[in-house]
């Protein structure tokens, strides 16, 4: 039942190209969704600002708040992306069958 | 008076971040080992690194108009994101084998700024003290 050299560099490339998507996917995602939310955030804050100049500096803080929130989850997904791009743990079990 | 609250607000948050830290490395070394725990730990130095530098960037345009605070905080944004691929990537080059810690450890302090936006909603705003 032993896999050959030629099945396991298929499975490889497979398990490559896959990551490959998952890590384009999960940049797409993060950025477009960070660039939206960053994008409202600043309008409103603009928004504000124009209205009540005198309030700029209490927007300022809420907007760095829900800021740090707001790229938390992004930067996680970069996180991911980076453990998928150069230390891939789903390659793990195929390695363990070439190596045994 | 803004940077005075400005600077308040981020050691508050600076602060927590650095309880909550110390927190999930106790509560990884319990699960895991000095290891596990050595990894959340350096999961919540990111954090707290991202958070002291962005608040840098932004903190000195406090005082200055809403159209350069909104581009100092984009600008601020921008190296963050940079300065946390940069160091994930040494993550998970380096440290591999902990990443689960590390990111544990680093969304843990994402916890701060939802507790910076509640203590803020408690708190008596000034719109209501003007009305």
């Amino acid at each position: 039942m032993e896999a050959s050299s030629l099945e396991l560099a298929t499975l490889i490339a497979q398990v490559q190209a896959n990551t490959a998507i998952a890590v384009g996917i999960i940049f797409v995602a993060t950025a477009l969704g960070t660039a939206i939310g960053f994008a409202l955030l600043g309008g409103k804050f603009l928004e504000g600002a124009a209205r009540q100049p005198e309030l700029a500096g209490m927007l300022q803080v809420r907007m760095f708040i829900i800021a740090g929130l707001l790229d938390a989850l992004s930067i996680i997904g970069v996180a991911f992306a980076a453990l998928l791009m150069f230390a891939n743990p789903l390659l793990g079990p195929i390695q363990q069958a070439m190596g045994g | 008076m803004n940077q005075a609250e400005f600077a308040k607000t981020i050691a508050w948050l600076l602060r927590t971040q650095a309880v909550i830290t110390a927190l999930a490395g106790v509560a990884f070394a319990m699960i895991g080992g000095v290891g596990w725990s050595m990894a959340a730990l350096a999961g919540g130095a990111i954090g707290l690194l991202l958070t002291a530098v962005v608040a840098l960037r932004v903190g000195l345009a406090s005082s200055m108009e809403p159209k350069a605070m909104v581009r100092a905080f984009y600008r601020a944004m921008a190296l963050k994101f940079v300065l946390a691929v940069v160091v994930f990537v040494i993550v998970a080059i380096w440290f591999a084998g902990y990443f689960v810690p590390v990111v544990t450890g680093y969304a843990a302090t994402a916890v701060a700024y939802w507790l910076a936006m509640r203590k803020m909603a408690l708190l008596p705003s000034s719109i209501t003290d003007n009305d």
